[in-house]
C-alpha cells in the first residue's frame, strides 16, 4: 500500500513549508504569505480526499520510512474519527488562512506569524493521525509552544500576561499526560496504542489503569479548557490576535483536549461508568458555568471565549453520555462548533479592523456600514444558540435527545437551560453591535477587504449546512464512520494490530 | 522503593513552587524543577531492563527537549514581562480581569 504514503504530508507539508517560510520571510514577505495561503488549501484538499479514501480502505496503516527516523518508525493511523477531525481541522484553517493576512497588516513582522501558525497545524495533524502514545505528546507539545507564541504575537502588556497564565497552566496539564503515559507504558511495557489497548483488554482495570484516567483527563482537560481547568482561555482568546483566537477556539481546544481524550479513553483505556460519569459532570458545569461566566462580559471576544467554555462543555457532555445517538450529537457539534466560533472570531477581528475596538458598549448600529460582516455573524449567532434550520440546532438536539434517551433528565435540563442562556447572551450581542444606532465616530467605517469577506461567508455556508451532514447519503461515509471508530472499542485495536 | 519516592517527591516540590511562588523566575524554576522529578520517575518505572529500558530513555529524552523549549519560551516571555511592569511579581500582572 505504498501509495497511501500520503498521510506522512499531513505532518511534513506544513513542517516544510513553515521553515521555508521562516527561511525566506525576512526577505519577501509575499513568498512567504503564498506559501503559507498554498499549505493550508493543499492540506484542505488533501483532507476532503481522506474522506473518501477511508470509505473505500477502511483503516489505514502508514510507519513513516526509515530514511526519515530510523532510529524508530511512527505508526500514522487513518481510520474515520481521524479523517473526520483531519477535515474539520483543516478546512477551517484553510478559511482562517485566508482571512489572516489582511488582518495582520497592522502587526509587524508577519512573516513569523505565517511560520508559527504553519507550526501549529503541523503539530495539531500529528496529534490526529499520530498511532503512537509519545508521538502524540510530542505533537501536542510542538502545537502548544508554538500557540504560546502565537498568544504573545503582539507583546503588549495583556498578552504577554495571558500567554505567562497559558504556559504555566498548558505545561502543568503536560506534566499530568506525562504521568498517565508513563503510567500506561508501565503496565503495558509498549506505547502503540493499539498495542496498549488489546494488553488492558486482557487485565481488570487496576487502581493503576484508573490512576492514569484520572491523570488524563486533568492533563487534557486543561489543554480542553474544562470548567476548573478553565482560567487560561478567556485571557488567552481576548488577547491574541483574531485569526488566532478562531484557531483557538475552533480547532486547537478541540484537538488537543478533546480528541486526544476520546481517543485515549474509547479506544485505549476503554469507556468505563466512572469514566463517562466524570465526562458528564465535567460538562455541565463547562456549560453552565461558561454560559453564565459569557453573560457578564462586554468585550465581545472574552464573550465568544466563555462560550467556548459552554459549547466545549456540551462536546464533553456528548461524550460522556455514550449512547450512538449522543456521540453523533457530539461529533456534529464539533463540525458546527469549529465553523460557528471561528466565524464570530473573524467577525470580532473584522469589527476591530474597522472600528478599532471590541467594547460592546462603544459599538453599536454596524449593520448598515458592515453588511457582511453582520449578516455573517447573525448567523453565526443564530446557529450557536440552536435556532432550527441553522447546524447548532441539530447537534444540540442530538446530544439532549440522547440525555433524555439514557435517563438523565437532569442533565438534558441543564443543557436545555444552558442552550436558553446563549440565545439570550447572543441576542444581547447582536442589538448592542449591530441593530441598536449608530455612533457618531463610526459614520464613515468601511466594510473589511475582499479575502476577509470571502473567508466570512464561506464559514457562515458552513454554519448554515451543517446540519445536513445527517442525511444518509453523507453521514454514511462521514460522520457514520466516525461515530463507528468510536463505538467498536475493539474493532480499533484489532484492525490496526492485523495491519501492522 | 526509596529513589521513587524521592523522585515524587522532587515532582511534587516543582509542583508546591508552580502553586505557591509570586515570583516568575520561582515559577519557571518550579517547571524544570518537576520536570527533572518526571524524568526521574520514568527512568525508574520504565527500566526493567531489555528494550523497555530504550524506550525509558526516550521518554525521558522527549520530557527534556521539550521542557527545554517551554522553558526558554517563558525565559523570553518573563524578559518582556519584566520590561513592560518593572517587575516579576505575577500578583502585580491584573491587566485581565473578569
Amino acid at each position: 500500500m505504498h501509495m497511501l504514503n500520503f498521510l506522512s504530508f499531513f505532518v511534513i507539508a506544513p513542517f516544510i513549508g513553515s521553515v521555508l517560510v521562516a527561511l525566506t520571510g525576512k526577505f519577501n514577505e509575499k513568498f512567504a504569505k503564498a506559501i503559507f495561503v498554498a499549505v493550508s488549501l493543499f492540506l484542505a484538499s488533501l483532507s476532503l480526499s481522506c474522506i473518501l479514501v477511508t470509505k473505500d480502505f477502511g483503516i489505514i496503516v502508514h510507519k513513516t520510512s526509515a530514511i526519515l527516523s530510523p532510529l524508530y518508525r511512527i505508526p500514522l493511523i487513518l481510520d474515520g474519527f481521524s479523517t473526520f477531525m483531519l477535515v474539520v481541522s483543516n478546512v477551517i484553517t484553510f478559511f482562517i488562512a485566508l482571512f489572516s493576512p489582511q488582518y495582520m497588516a497592522k502587526y509587524t513582522q508577519r512573516w513569523k506569524f505565517y511560520a508559527l501558525f504553519l507550526l501549529l497545524v503541523t503539530g495539531m495533524n500529528g496529534v490526529i493521525l499520530s498511532g503512537d502514545i509519545l508521538n502524540l505528546l510530542i505533537c501536542l507539545e510542538a502545537a502548544s509552544i508554538a500557540s504560546y507564541a502565537l498568544v504573545a504575537f503582539g507583546t503588549e502588556k495583556e498578552e504577554l500576561e495571558a500567554t505567562i497564565k497559558y504556559l504555566i497552566m498548558s505545561t502543568v496539564g503536560a506534566f499530568f499526560i506525562i504521568l498517565g503515559i508513563i503510567l500506561l507504558y508501565c503496565i503495558t511495557h509498549t506505547l502503540n496504542m493499539a498495542l496498549m489497548s488489546s494488553m488492558l483488554k486482557c487485565q481488570e482495570n487496576g487502581p493503576l489503569t484508573i490512576l492514569a484516567a484520572i491523570f488524563f483527563i486533568a492533563g487534557f482537560g486543561i489543554k480542553a479548557a474544562l470548567v476548573p481547568f478553565h482560567s487560561w482561555l478567556p485571557d488567552a482568546h481576548q488577547s491574541a490576535p483574531a485569526p488566532v483566537s478562531a484557531v483557538f477556539s475552533g480547532i486547537l481546544i478541540k484537538i488537543l483536549g478533546i480528541y486526544a481524550i476520546v481517543r485515549i479513553m474509547f479506544n485505549v483505556l476503554g469507556i468505563t461508568s466512572f469514566i463517562s460519569t466524570i465526562l458528564t459532570s465535567l460538562g455541565i458545569f463547562s456549560i453552565l458555568f461558561g454560559i453564565l461566566y459569557a453573560a457578564g462580559q462586554r468585550d465581545i471576544k472574552r464573550m465568544f471565549a466563555y462560550s467556548s467554555i459552554s459549547h466545549i462543555g456540551y462536546i464533553a457532555l456528548g461524550f460522556g453520555i455514550g449512547t450512538k445517538l449522543a456521540i453523533l450529537g457530539s461529533l456534529l457539534h464539533i463540525f458546527n462548533h469549529s465553523a460557528m466560533k471561528s466565524l464570530l472570531f473573524l467577525n470580532s477581528g473584522s469589527i476591530e479592523y474597522s472600528t478599532g475596538t471590541r467594547d460592546m458598549d462603544k459599538l453599536g448600529g454596524l449593520r448598515t456600514k458592515l453588511p457582511i460582516t453582520g449578516i455573517t455573524s447573525l448567523i453565526a449567532s443564530l446557529s450557536i444558540s440552536g435556532i432550527p434550520p441553522f447546524g447548532g440546532f441539530f447537534s444540540k438536539l442530538l446530544i439532549i435527545v440522547g440525555a433524555v434517551m439514557s435517563g438523565n433528565m437532569l442533565v438534558a435540563f441543564i443543557a436545555v437551560l444552558g442552550s436558553m442562556i446563549t440565545l439570550a447572551v447572543f441576542a444581547n450581542f447582536q442589538r448592542n453591535v449591530f441593530f441598536s444606532s449608530i455612533k457618531e465616530e463610526f459614520q464613515n467605517i468601511k466594510e473589511a477587504p475582499m479575502s476577509m469577506k470571502a473567508s466570512m461567508l464561506a464559514l457562515s455556508i458552513l454554519c448554515i449546512f451543517g446540519g445536513l451532514l445527517l442525511l444518509p447519503q453523507f453521514s454514511g461515509c462521514f460522520l457514520g464512520q466516525a461515530g463507528d471508530a468510536l463505538l467498536n472499542c475493539s474493532k480499533y485495536a484489532n484492525a490496526i494490530l492485523g495491519k501492522m | 522503593m526509596n529513589s521513587l519516592i524521592f523522585a515524587v517527591l522532587l515532582f511534587l516540590t516543582g509542583i508546591y513552587c508552580i502553586l505557591t511562588k509570586r515570583n516568575l523566575v520561582k515559577i519557571i524554576l518550579g517547571i524544570t524543577i518537576s520536570e527533572t522529578g518526571l524524568c526521574l520517575i520514568t527512568s525508574l518505572i520504565g527500566n526493567t531492563g531489555g528494550d523497555n529500558k530504550k524506550i525509558a530513555e526516550m521518554i525521558s529524552f522527549v520530557i527534556l527537549l521539550t521542557g527545554s523549549a517551554v522553558t526558554l519560551i517563558a525565559i523570553a516571555i518573563s524578559v518582556r514581562l519584566y520590561e513592560k511592569y518593572g517587575t516579576l511579581d505575577v500578583s502585580e500582572m491584573k491587566k485581565l480581569k473578569g
